[in-house]
């Protein structure tokens, strides 16, 4: 009787897909990291009414939200809101937010602030008009 | 299992291709142009762009106004003689004297000489014309009588195609519209090039020719005020020129006070109160030309020269107090995807 074969683990072309699959795991990495935002989107009641770029030095600018105005500083450190008209700010709380997806929700005033992956800033445009 | 495998890493591979895009930049015209290529054309890109710069190149030499030698400056006469300028030269020609008109004397390609005692010149030192000094220029100035402003250029392209001088010792100034003429020409090369969907850029004019591979041409406008910063993003699914004219371009400020390049020729003064204004259209040429003169004409007056053009403009109004606000046309809004300088009130 023969002895029976034993299939063999690696073959030489196996170490070739794990070297692939571990370069392409490695290049993936960057993007899975919580990038710093560049831009973001402040919204009340859902509609987009400033776009702010988070670089260069800090600026103040006022929106006006459901229940008043709401204060907002921006530049290098992320976004923050300085001063909202609610009982309970939760939203000035949060303090400054940078990185890609945070956000700042301050529900009586339906304002919602969102760091955004850079979409509007400079880097993410075709061109720029001066 | 190896199957498996094999598709993940092909998967992978196939995830990390990039899209076929290639940039060029070089300095042409006293600016940077800068040329992008989505996609591959009929010959390489390296090829592409060689045929680019010598066509920009070939440009400045014509129309360039601070080489001596450039045919532009040798297109001289005085009131009274007929040059023949070539069909290239007829057609800048032809534009400068058209928008003359439709802005009623804003926009003027002979204003060499007050260009010049601002020192606005390449090269030139800057400084301030005295009172006296505007009104003398503006004085050997036939457009203008007093407050009257005649709507005759000191020019006419005439039927034949030969342009009549209408004044003597005429300094023909071509910096409004030779980019815009420019990017024309290379977006034009690049289609027959085969390069269908390309963004061609010159000093902060553009066209954006084609459709995008994928997605939409998105184009910032730069905030008047921070440089580093955008202020709104135009978006276009197909092919439009962009050109922006900005009181932050060749300035220089005396006692707190900005002085800019684009003078209003009706008072020999840097325009205002406009610090920016931004022109869409269908072509690089006219986008070009009418920003320059929307800046001084200003939105009241501004809808003939939109209609006649079929071009749609955002004007940034800088306030007294240094506040900014923004008027756009009504076609403006369609393309513009956000803008964070509120409204102008109205008055």
């Amino acid at each position: 009787m023969n002895p029976r074969v034993q299939p063999r683990l690696f073959r030489p072309l196996d170490g070739l897909l794990i070297a692939l699959i571990l370069v392409s795991a490695a290049w993936t990495l960057p993007w899975m990291r919580t990038a710093i935002g560049k831009t973001a989107i402040v919204k009340v009641s859902g509609k987009k009414v400033m776009r702010l770029d988070l670089k260069g030095p800090e600026r103040y600018a006022m929106v006006m939200g459901s229940e008043g105005p709401i204060d907002l500083e921006w530049g290098e450190k992320g976004v923050r809101v300085l001063k909202a008209p609610c009982a309970n700010p939760i939203c000035v709380r949060t303090g400054f937010i940078l990185h890609q997806g945070n956000r700042i929700v301050c529900v009586p005033s339906r304002l919602e602030v969102e760091v955004v992956s850079g979409a509007g800033s400079i880097a993410s445009l075709d061109g720029v008009t001066f | 299992m190896r199957i498996v495998l094999s598709i993940f890493c092909l998967g992978a591979v196939l995830a990390g291709c990039r899209s076929d895009v290639r940039e060029d930049r070089w300095l042409a015209m006293d600016t940077e142009f800068s040329v992008t290529l989505h996609g591959r054309g009929k010959i390489s890109p390296e090829k592409a762009f060689a045929v680019l710069h010598a066509e920009a190149s070939r440009l400045e030499q014509r129309f360039s106004d601070y080489l001596p030698g450039s045919d532009l400056n040798r297109l001289r006469g005085e009131a009274g003689d007929t040059l023949r300028p070539d069909a290239e030269q007829a057609l800048l020609f032809g534009l400068a004297e058209s928008l003359s008109l439709g802005s009623h004397g804003r926009f003027d390609v002979t204003l060499g000489r007050l260009k010049h005692a601002y020192g606005l010149g390449s090269g030139e030192v800057n400084r301030v014309p005295s009172e006296a000094e505007i009104a003398h220029i503006l004085q050997d100035n036939p457009v203008f009588q007093g407050d009257t402003v005649l709507v005759k250029p000191p020019f006419h392209l005439l039927p034949d195609g030969r342009l009549a001088i209408l004044r003597d010792s005429l300094e023909f100034d071509f910096g409004a519209i030779a980019k815009g003429y420019t990017i024309g020409r290379l977006s034009t090369l690049l289609d027959s090039m085969g390069f269908r969907a390309h963004l061609v850029s010159a000093g902060g004019d553009m066209f954006c020719g084609g459709e995008k591979p994928k997605g939409s041409w998105r184009v910032g406008i730069r905030h008047p005020r921070l440089a580093d910063s955008v202020c709104g993003v135009l978006k276009f699914d197909s092919s439009m020129a962009i050109s922006t004219s900005g009181d932050y371009e060749r300035c220089f400020f005396v006692n707190g006070v900005r002085y800019h390049h684009i003078l209003d020729p009706s008072t020999g003064k840097p325009a205002r109160p406009y610090c920016a204004v931004t022109v869409i259209g269908r072509g690089s040429l006219i986008a070009d030309g009418l920003s320059t003169t929307l800046f001084v004409v200003g939105p009241e007056r501004a809808g003939a020269l939109l209609k006649t053009y079929s071009a749609e403009a955002l004007w940034i109004r800088e306030n007294p107090d240094a506040s900014l606000c923004a008027i756009v046309s009504p076609g403006f809004t369609k393309h513009l995807k956000s803008l964070s300088i509120p409204p102008c009130k109205r008055s």
